[in-house]
């Protein structure tokens, strides 16, 4: 097991190299240069020239990205914002645990609601429980979050007054975001998870199962559902990387001070180090929930685990 | 068999599919909205002249739904119901588009990754585990910022961003049938890579790729009205669903119907694209209709 976790990780290193590889060059497209975005267009050309040299933005390409790597290896240092000239680790890290806690809340209201309500659908095939859980699926499906952020926005904060607009100052903030993020999610994880219970509530260990004499409550919920987790398990883990794209411009919406608005005006005012450090941790954390998906495998399927160990 | 056979053959299947399609009141209904949105396209003139969705109006600012404004005004008076059916031009060419060049990019790619297997196989899918790892969104804000925003633009780095999906569907339905039997026959026939990809692999994947880009249209409208949304898409005046909620944010508790038709929209033909693709995957293989 250790050395499977080890061998990922490593695996995990090529990507980032990638990913940054990418970031880089796309940015590197963008027209501007670091030294006039600092000093503004009204400085003198000499001073921006000397900035630019100092920030080694006069060098070709592939120099720049060497040298990229080379401080973040071996310095660990992510540069400097050049709007703000805090260092760029700095600003990630602080604004990062609003973000996660956003989508995790996110992918929690999406599993909570989805993966229960698409078992039920499932073992009641066709009743009016399965239609309407199906169709409600269906259009929350088709829903973008940020509009979905904006009426729950209208209708429970600007109508009702329950819970507050914008910013994250109480735990009460996080309801709405929660919802505008989780419910789409919900509705795929119940379309999901309703077509892997039906595939698993047709196999033959099922139909033993109840031969067997055991209640239907362990038919569904220990034989068939554990069976069915574990597709569902990884369209999770996927999910999870799309719900943090979707969290960026919900947190638009909702005005709240995390990756996602930092990461729009950043790209907006081409802060490239920021855009690169946010980049960076957002791959880094999809790799990890992608590895953590793949342990989660072997705990509920012990063939997997066996071929781990070995 | 012939060639006229052939055709006979593929009009029967057709045929057939059809038949099947029609008896999903849902898919229909799916159909018939991506007919209208197709008609707003077309006729967008003839519905709502083009002049009341750009042009502006500040004494009819603002105002609610009513007969001579069906969607109510906007904050330069425009005719929200006009910009709504003017709207549709830019959602529906982002989805079609995208995925259609998405789907030609990544079906290529991923027919040479499933049929050749190995080294080839190897390197195509670690690239697109590189794409992957940066979420879809993030990867065409990075481009479009560095293209500079516009509707052009926005097809490349939506594009971009979707091929590693098409490249894996694509991939895993090759790989179904790269072993059958009747590949094996080809090969030993003498049949070249080339002939057996296009002429035998292609066609027998067919069915879950169409039903995977239906619901890739759906997808990608979102994702294209969500970048329009963050002002990096389709540019002003030139009226597109995402742009539009973006405005209306700042009018939310004055004017709610600049939020409500838009979205409506967004949604409806998102919908609409997913009751076919589920009409179609149901019509196209019945066993699999749960």
């Amino acid at each position: 097991m250790h050395r499977y976790v080890m061998k990922r990780l490593i695996l995990i290193i090529p990507i980032l190299l990638g990913v940054s590889f990418i970031v880089f060059f796309i940015t590197a497209l963008t027209p501007g240069d670091p030294a006039t975005l600092i000093l503004g267009t009204g400085a003198e050309l000499e001073a921006i020239d000397a900035l630019n040299r100092e920030l080694g933005y006069d060098k070709p390409f592939f120099i720049r990205y060497a040298r990229y790597i080379y401080d973040l290896v071996v310095n660990q240092d992510m540069g400097r914002s050049y709007r703000s000239q805090m260092p760029v680790s700095e600003i990630v890290l602080r604004r990062a645990p609003t973000s996660v806690l956003i989508a995790f809340n996110g992918m929690l209201c999406a599993c909570i609601i989805g993966i229960p309500l698409g078992v039920l659908s499932a073992v009641k095939q066709y009743s009016a429980t399965d239609t309407m859980s199906t169709t409600t699926a269906m259009f929350f499906a088709a829903v973008p979050s940020f509009w979905l952020g904006m009426m729950l926005m209208y209708i429970f904060s600007l109508k009702l007054g329950w819970l507050p607009s914008n910013g994250v100052d109480s735990w009460r903030h996080y309801i709405l975001p929660m919802f505008a993020i989780g419910l789409p999610f919900a509705a795929h994880q119940l379309r999901f998870t309703r077509s892997t219970m039906l595939e698993s509530v047709r196999q033959d260990y099922i139909r033993t199962a109840r031969a067997k004499g055991a209640s239907e409550h362990t038919v569904i919920w220990k034989h068939a559902l554990k069976n069915a987790l574990l597709p569902v398990i990884t369209i999770t883990g996927i999910n999870f990387g799309g719900l943090l794209g979707g969290a960026m411009i919900t947190e638009t919406v909702y005005s709240i001070p995390g990756l996602g608005m930092l990461l729009v005006s950043s790209i907006k005012m081409k802060d490239v180090p920021v855009v690169m450090g946010t980049t960076l941790f957002l791959a880094v954390f999809f790799c990890l929930i992608m590895l953590a998906v793949d342990l989660m495998y072997a705990f509920v399927d012990p063939r997997i685990k066996a071929k781990y160990t070995r | 068999m012939s060639r006229q056979g052939t055709k006979l053959k593929k009009q029967n299947r057709l045929k057939e599919l059809w038949r099947r399609y029609r008896k999903n009141p849902a898919a229909m209904i799916g159909l018939a909205f991506v007919l209208i949105l197709i008609a707003c396209v077309l006729f967008g003139d003839v519905i709502a002249p083009y002049k009341t969705a750009t042009g502006q109006n500040i004494r009819a600012r603002l105002q609610g739904p009513s007969a001579a404004h069906f969607f109510g005004t906007d904050e330069f008076g425009r005719d929200v119901f006009a910009r709504v059916v003017h709207g549709a031009r830019a959602s529906l060419a982002l989805g079609v588009m995208t995925t259609l060049v998405a789907l030609s990019v990544g079906g290529v790619l991923g027919a040479v990754a499933g049929y050749f297997g190995g080294r080839i196989d190897d390197i195509i899918m670690r690239l697109m585990d590189v794409l992957t790892s940066i979420p879809s969104l993030l990867l065409s804000l990075a481009i479009v910022s560095a293209l500079g925003a516009g509707i052009r633009n926005l097809i490349i780095a939506i594009t971009i961003s979707r091929v590693p999906a098409f490249v894996r569907i694509v991939r895993s339905a090759v790989l179904s049938i790269v072993d059958q039997e009747f590949i094996e026959a080809a090969k030993a026939g003498g049949t070249s890579d080339t002939r057996i990809i296009v002429r035998h692999v292609i066609p027998n994947a067919v069915g879950p790729i169409i039903v995977q880009a239906t619901m890739s249209i759906s997808m990608l409208i979102l994702q294209a009205a969500g970048l329009s949304f963050l002002g990096m898409g389709v540019q002003p005046p030139r009226p597109e669903w995402g742009a539009m909620l973006n405005d209306a944010r700042e009018f939310m508790r004055v004017a709610p119907h600049l939020m409500i038709f838009p979205g409506m929209a967004i949604v409806l033909s998102a919908l609409s694209f997913n009751l076919m693709g589920d009409g179609l995957r149901d019509a196209l293989d019945p066993k699999l209709k749960s």
